[in-house]
């Protein structure tokens, strides 16, 4: 027997051979954490970058045109048929250009050796604009333009002489009086550019700014990301509207999703009898856990959408068919397919709670003459409250972070109108919505220039990682206080 | 003080009841749910079973100027020799069943097997294919598209009677009926699914049979009166969607062999949607399982490490931080491995095989010189096992990357990517299984290692001791007494990873090129269930052959995933019921 040959080696001489599997244990939590680490570094890094103001490089050669704008990304050259040892490190940067000529693409690739001078230019501006993407250029004059009724700016009519600082303070003071007139750019081909100034966004010389200029910079840009609503095509501009589109989502999700989730619990621990009925119970919670999201959304889209959407609009909205009012995608059908999702979160939390309440409680209640449900609702009930909070923040980030089944039962690429707001009935159920995860996948997925929108992405993805793992951070401590509240 | 005697008794214990019946009708509300979700779906797939059917006969009399939409194949009074077919390469079969090719028309035999003279043929979908209807009333299919007239597949043997071949019309099928006796076969032309076999209604009242031209009725002459005809809707729902054709290898046009095709095209026009949900199927299984590759060696291990050698303290820092990992969603992992690492795994494939084999080469490289070690002096405390090893990777990793070039030229004499395509003629897509398999990994490794650590961590700690207590070293405590007892929630947790796994849908999406090939190799992509719902079924049409198509994806992702959830289940209950007496 196995036993008996443990049994009789000595103690000292144990054979040690299992030992390499000891240490490559210990080397999968090592990984396990390293990959946790370096997401987050990853995310951090990435997704802080977007906001920082990156330099402007001009870069000049001889066999090409001169460049003005920010490094996108750097690669190895690729040296075809040269030997790779004897040549030295070739590097291609791609670089972003800006939109500046109509029709251009703003992305260039540049080999390294092409390359005979790189400068900073203090002066260089990055402009961006409320309708297109941002040019990259100096700023030549404000001009009054020619239309009728236009006045006279005062500023110089060369402006290029001054410094970034004067230049900035100039086109400042141009917004506040003479906003009816607009600025004239050179871009680096020497070309200009009149930009009206109500078509003016942001103004700003990454490469004149300090360190402390760049750090204000950052917040005010992170500020306007988590404010403003995004601009062209989601290009640029914040997520606002998908920062209150998870939310609603979420809220109302959670409104629906709470009291059956505890009701299915209890039942469970305190009301189920150890048998086959139970059992079945169990694997049908089990079973909601474990389909996959996308069945919820699809699911979801028959049966919410367009059977139970369908039919009310046939009986209350009658008058507006064939146009859809609840049996088209929409808040309403999305937040009930995450509660259907994120039930059995809510339950297995609860379940858990409920089971370190101790027994002597309920005893004491019941013998005290309260009736179950009395127990239940004053002693049982309240102990275990830190766990249905607990279920409840989980079922929230499990559901913020889930996107498959939205994009088939409600969200939207772009909707600028908030599915709440100040008109009757203040929560639009019938409407679509933006979420911060879908921002993310129609961004990632769907975009033409990838190599422009990559930041985005990793701001967006940052601000989705942050949210759900603050709520899982809070569950793991109101859990960690639960079992210390109820320790013997 | 007796309970009962209180006033208010009566109202409470309705309270109480009432409590109790919501509280129950709670809990098999889930069941009802399940099965709701079940039912919904199924319903949904269901009427693709239902493709073909023949509705009553309906009379219709007939105005000679406006009349017989559907009768221009076939001459009154005569359907046998009704064969007179040009070719879309100027070859053609004439009324006698004479097969004539070339710029002279010469005639040549038609192929061997077709036992002429042929009785019927028509050129069906959408002009790709020939059926021919042969005298010995088997239904060939060739290619149309020379004169060699490839043949398609089998001769389907039809009712021994079957004297017609009514036609195909704009959807593939073929219908074939035996004017003696009534008996009339719908197949699907390119799988050869039989959609429909039975006796036309009443034919023996009719004459002369002919299929509409927009297939939405086949159409008799009245015996009785030759003013009037009768007219059988046919109910032509979903004829695409064969059993065959959803699993089996078809020979569609324009292919070289049978194959299995995922390829929805517009529905009815031009060239035939192909729907063969194996390749889906295949993607998804493949996409789960390098998944757990990657994630059964780190989750369970570190699960192990956790459960059973951390002390306390360290343990509930360490478990926490590792189920932290779940707070990455899954959009996210797959936006990371798709658009972040992928370009940059193509530059630094070498690594990609590197890193693997330097994370398991280390620890056992420590764990074999660690008894030569000198032993630590007294007083001086080694750093933990944890720390050991991850300087060791910091370290290891760190000089990888530096000397990745130079090893990478001496051992592939290039790069790794050009070595793969010379010696095993692999190509390297960007977006591979392997990127999949990581991102995927890194999703299901929260959900293994906290169930199989939950899991070891209950095993009581006097069996342990008691192996340890016997002479046993810590690590063969573990193998033979820990782990088999946790064993049900072990397997109990791989089962419900790889439902997690089969079910995946953004990694899928983000990380792969979504392209329906059967190919098992780590170096390209796959397109898998979920990765098409998601993808096709908001533009699918309700209703619709997609829309219904999908909904039986769903369907089999939900009974795949139910069969492992529901497995998995009844492993954990025999395990809850085994320490339940502690």
């Amino acid at each position: 027997m196995r036993d008996a040959e443990i049994a009789v080696q000595p103690l000292h001489t144990g054979r040690r051979g299992s030992e390499p599997l000891l240490w490559l244990s210990a080397g999968a939590v090592v990984v396990a954490l390293s990959i946790l680490v370096l997401l987050l570094a990853l995310l951090v890094i990435e997704g802080m970058s977007y906001f920082w103001p990156r330099p402007l490089l001009m870069v000049e050669g001889v066999a090409i045109p001169t460049q003005l704008g920010q490094v996108v990304e750097r690669q190895p050259q690729e040296v075809v048929g040269v030997e790779r040892d004897g040549a030295e490190a070739v590097e291609r940067l791609l670089i972003n250009r800006g939109t500046g000529r109509t029709g251009q693409s703003p992305l260039v690739w540049l080999d390294d050796n092409e390359i005979d001078r790189r400068s900073w230019p203090e002066r260089a501006l990055v402009v961006e604009r409320v309708l297109e993407p941002p040019v990259f250029a100096f700023l030549h004059a404000i001009d009054s333009g020619d239309g009728p009724g236009q006045t006279a700016t005062p500023f110089p009519a060369d402006l290029s002489q001054f410094p970034a600082a004067v230049q900035l303070e100039a086109l400042e003071a141009a917004r506040l009086q003479y906003p009816g007139s607009s600025v004239s750019l050179r871009l680096v081909s020497g070309e200009a550019l009149h930009v009206a100034l109500s078509d003016l966004g942001q103004v700003y010389a990454p490469n004149a700014m300090g360190w402390g200029q760049k750090t204000a910079f950052l917040l005010s840009e992170i500020a306007a990301f988590l404010s403003d609503p995004p601009r062209q095509v989601n290009a640029e501009g914040g997520v606002f509207p998908a920062i209150v589109g998870t939310v609603v989502l979420v809220l109302i999700m959670s409104i629906l999703v709470t009291p059956l989730g505890i009701l299915a619990a209890v039942y469970l621990q305190e009301y189920a009898h150890r048998g086959p009925l139970t059992r079945v119970v169990r694997i049908a919670v089990n079973n909601l856990a474990g389909v996959p999201s996308i069945v919820f959304g699809v699911f979801g889209l028959g049966f919410f959408v367009y059977g139970v959407g369908g039919s009310l609009d046939s009986v209350f909205f009658a008058d507006a068919l064939p146009a859809p009012t609840l049996g088209s995608p929409g808040l309403l059908w999305a937040s009930l397919t995450m509660a259907l999702l994120t039930l059995p979160v809510v339950i297995v939390a609860t379940e858990e709670g409920l089971a370190r309440v101790p027994h002597s409680l309920r005893e004491g209640s019941l013998a005290l003459g309260a009736t179950r449900a009395e127990t239940l609702w004053r002693v049982v009930l309240p102990a275990a409250s830190p766990a249905l909070l607990t279920g409840l923040i989980l079922a929230v980030a499990r559901a913020t972070g889930e996107v498959a089944p939205l994009i088939l039962v409600g969200v939207a690429k772009y909707a600028p109108a908030l599915p709440v707001s100040g008109d009757f009935p203040f929560v639009h159920l019938d409407r679509q919505f933006m979420h911060l995860g879908f921002h993310i996948f129609d961004l990632g997925f769907q975009s033409p220039q990838l190599a422009l929108t990559t930041g985005r992405v990793f701001a967006t993805a940052l601000l989705l990682v942050l949210i759900v793992l603050l709520l899982n951070l809070v569950a793991v401590i109101l859990r960690s206080r639960l079992r210390e509240a109820f320790r013997t | 003080m007796p309970v009962d005697s209180l006033p208010t008794s009566r109202k409470r214990r309705v309270y109480d009841r009432a409590a109790a019946l919501m509280i129950k009708t709670a809990g098999f509300g889930l069941v009802a749910l399940v099965l709701l979700i079940l039912w919904y779906l199924l319903g949904a797939a269901l009427p693709l079973g239902r493709a073909v059917h023949i509705g009553a006969p309906v009379s219709v009399e007939l105005r000679r100027q406006t009349a017989a939409p559907a009768a221009d194949g076939a001459a009154p009074g005569s359907s046998r020799r009704e064969v007179s077919i040009a070719g879309p390469e100027g070859w053609e079969l004439d009324r006698e069943g004479v097969f004539r090719c070339g710029e002279d028309g010469d005639v040549r035999p038609l192929p061997r097997r077709v036992a002429t003279p042929p009785v019927a043929a028509v050129l069906a979908e959408s002009g790709n294919a020939l059926l021919v209807l042969d005298a010995e009333a088997k239904l060939h299919r060739f290619a149309a598209a020379s004169c060699e007239l490839r043949s398609m597949g089998p001769a389907r043997s039809q009712p021994a009677a079957a004297d017609t071949l009514l036609g195909e019309v704009n959807r593939p099928v073929a219908i074939v009926l035996a004017q003696s006796s009534g008996r009339v076969r719908i197949l699907n032309s390119a799988s050869g699914t039989l959609l429909f076999d039975g006796m036309l209604p009443a034919y023996q009242e009719a004459t002369g049979f002919a299929l509409a031209a927009d297939g939405s009725y086949l159409q008799g002459r009245l015996r009785s009166d030759a003013d009037r005809v009768l007219r059988w809707p046919l109910i032509n729902l979903y004829p695409e969607a064969g059993w065959r054709s959803l699993w089996a290898k078809v020979w569609y046009p324009g292919y070289d062999a049978p194959s299995f095709v995922w390829h929805p095209g517009n529905e009815g026009v031009g060239s035939l949607p192909k729907y063969s949900l194996t390749p889906l199927l295949f993607g998804t299984f493949k996409a789960a399982l390098y998944g757990m590759l990657i994630a059964i060696p780190i989750g369970l291990g570190a699960a192990v490490y956790t459960g059973y050698f951390l002390p306390p303290r360290l343990r509930n820092r360490i478990k926490p931080a590792v189920e932290l990992l779940e707070a990455f969603p899954t959009v996210v992992l797959g936006f990371i491995a798709g658009l972040w690492l992928a370009p940059l795994l193509s530059d630094y494939l070498f690594l990609l095989f590197a890193l693997p084999l330097l994370l398991l080469a280390l620890p056992v490289l420590l764990a074999v010189s660690q008894p030569l070690l000198p032993r630590s002096p007294a007083g001086y405390r080694a750093p933990s096992r944890i720390v050991t090893v991850f300087l060791a990777y910091l370290l290891g990793t760190v000089a990888l990357i530096l000397a990745a070039p130079g090893l990478e030229h001496m051992l592939f004499d290039g790069e790794a990517s050009d070595w793969l395509l010379n010696v095993f003629g692999v190509h390297y897509e960007q977006r591979n299984a392997l990127l999949v398999g990581l991102a995927m990994g890194v999703s299901l490794v929260p959900t293994l290692f906290s169930i199989v650590e939950d899991a070891i961590f209950a095993v009581p700690r006097s069996l342990s001791d008691g192996s340890l207590a016997l002479g046993a070293t810590r690590w063969q405590s573990l193998a033979r007494v820990v782990l088999p007892a946790a064993s049900p929630a072990i397997l109990s947790a791989v089962l419900i990873a790889l439902a997690r796994g089969l079910g995946e849908t953004m990694i899928v999406l983000l990380a792969t090129g979504n392209t329906p090939i059967m190919d098992a190799s780590a170096f390209n992509g796959m397109r898998t269930l979920s990765a098409s719902l998601a993808a096709e079924l908001p533009e699918a049409s309700v209703g619709g052959l997609q829309f219904r198509v999908l909904f039986l994806a769903a369907v089999v992702l939900f009974a795949l995933t139910f069969v492992l959830n529901t497995l998995a289940e009844l492993f954990r209950q025999r395990l809850r019921y085994r320490y339940a007496g502690r």
